[in-house]
């Protein structure tokens, strides 16, 4: 909106004032759109894309870190539940151990949203039988238990499983090395979408967890045991896009 | 950055309307061309409520993913001494027909299944992006790329993956090269298995863009014997048209609009 001023040597009228000042007024009390261009928004107004968790000023994005110090070691073997690969195999039947879990009293509430889920973790060490030092596996995989109002529901994905297999034993022209140490990076990035519910719902917990396989072999040639280090299990919560 | 500095009026001075006009003409202006210093921090969000900002929540990031579950079939063939075996089934003919199969030796080729690995968007603003893939690599063990009818030797298939933005490489996704000097090391996986993420942060201009997750198999060097590579450079006897293979997988793809903050 143009501003009409007086001009030099015209006279000043308190009208002439007036108008000027509400003519600003009237651009400052109701920014167009048009005026509000991209440049009008930086980092510091922009709001955050991770949503508080309900009822808090606390960002939804929780982790769960395990260090080399807090290495789990799993025993737990797949060898005869590993058929069919399905939420019975590893959640429900005979369910595997946990490697690291992110949980609270009373679940984290969320608005409906999308969450990134994020396991990382190492696999330092499968250690074989003694009669097979080439075979065997490491298995995980990533769940979670939401709840929506009423009772508990765990939601567990086939797409959210891995294996990884062990090395044979290396040596060197002296000696074996670290035969069974592996240390093999293995990570399972997913997004939980909540986006189409019309209320709040809770995260009550996610798990990562992991048991042993034999590879091609016999069952009594299975490993004896898998560890996992510096595992790291995050969430972050997402503002609704859609 | 557009500022209102008022020239204002010293005591005795003779007022010229023109001038006084144009401290009003330069504080419309600054109202009419606002820039993000003109907003306080947290200036449109609720302090209450964060889920009520008034900025449309959202905005800030857009989240896409598509992914695909492929079984590994691990208790369907037969191990040793009779006992039920672990080995994947990696065949064509009874594995998963949801496994990605990697082409030998034709270049890198989008992972497909019911499922595609790929994400197609339009965005009229300059975007950041963060494209993450999630996958579990998979092949055959040792036994089955023979280069001596033996078996005593053999050659390891180099599995390669990267993320492409628009037909290019996302730096820093992979595992991948492309060398031209016939060097064995740094071609990609010899892996009889890898469960992992990779992932590359880049910058887009506004239009349509498209992600995907692709794979390949480089010609495969050096034989091996169990997991030790001992030999020099050796081409398989039987190159492997299945068996090397993409299982679970899922493309993630976060969106950051940052207008002008990115696009000059």
């Amino acid at each position: 909106m143009a501003v009409s001023k007086p001009t030099s040597g015209s006279t000043i009228t308190p009208t002439s004032v007036t108008d000027m000042y509400d003519s600003v007024k009237d651009v400052v009390n109701a920014v167009p759109a048009s005026s509000v261009g991209e440049s009008a928004f930086g980092p510091h107004t922009l709001p955050s894309c991770v949503p508080n968790l309900v009822g808090t000023t606390t960002s939804g994005a929780v982790s769960s870190a395990l260090t080399v110090a807090d290495a789990v070691t799993i025993t737990k073997a797949s060898h005869n539940v590993m058929l069919a690969e399905t939420e019975a195999d590893v959640v429900t039947s005979d369910p595997w151990a946990t490697i690291v879990e992110i949980t609270k009293s009373g679940g984290y509430t969320l608005p409906p949203c999308k969450v990134l889920v994020m396991f990382d973790a190492t696999v330092s060490t499968i250690v074989k039988d003694t009669a097979d030092t080439v075979h065997g596996q490491a298995w995980f995989s990533v769940y979670y238990t939401v709840n929506y109002g009423g009772s508990d529901v765990t939601q567990w994905e086939l797409r959210n499983m891995g294996l990884i297999h062990t090395t044979q034993n290396m040596t060197s022209s002296t000696s074996t090395l670290a035969a069974n140490v592996l240390n093999k990076q293995v990570s399972v990035w997913f997004l939980i979408d909540k986006t189409h519910l019309a209320s709040d719902w809770k995260i009550v917990n996610i798990k990562a967890v992991g048991a042993v396989g034999t590879g091609s072999q016999a069952l009594s040639r299975r490993p004896t045991s898998v560890t996992f280090q510096n595992a790291n299990l995050s969430f972050v919560a997402l503002h609704k896009d859609s | 950055m557009s500022t209102y500095l008022p020239k204002g009026l010293k005591s005795g001075e003779v007022i010229d309307p023109d001038e006084l006009g144009d401290e009003f003409i330069r504080a419309s202006k600054v109202a009419s061309s606002t820039t993000q210093y003109q907003w306080a921090g947290a200036a449109f969000q609720n302090s209450s409520n964060s889920n009520i900002d008034l900025l449309k929540a959202g905005t800030g990031v857009i989240a896409t993913e598509v992914s695909q579950s492929a079984l590994l079939r691990t208790g369907g063939s037969p191990g040793w001494g009779g006992d039920p075996g672990q080995a994947p089934d990696l065949t064509v003919s009874s594995g998963s027909s949801e496994l990605f199969h990697i082409p030998y030796n034709r270049g890198f080729s989008k992972i497909t299944g019911t499922q595609d690995m790929e994400i197609n968007w339009t965005t009229e603003y300059p975007e950041m992006i963060l494209v993450a893939f999630s996958y579990q690599g998979i092949r055959k063990i040792y036994t089955a790329f023979d280069v001596y009818s033996t078996g005593a030797d053999y050659v390891y298939p180099q599995t390669q993956v990267r993320i492409s933005l628009n037909g290019g490489t996302v730096i820093g996704t992979g595992a991948h090269d492309h060398r031209h000097d016939g060097k064995i090391r740094g071609q990609g996986m010899m892996n009889k298995s890898v469960r992992t993420t990779t992932l590359g942060m880049t910058l887009v201009p506004p239009g349509s863009h498209s992600v995907s997750a692709e794979a390949a198999q480089s010609q495969a060097y050096g034989t091996a014997h169990g997991d030790k590579v001992t030999g020099s450079v050796t081409a398989f006897d039987n190159p492997p048209d299945e068996g090397v293979c993409i299982g679970h997988r899922s493309l993630i793809l976060l969106r950051f609009p940052k207008g002008t903050l990115i696009g000059g």
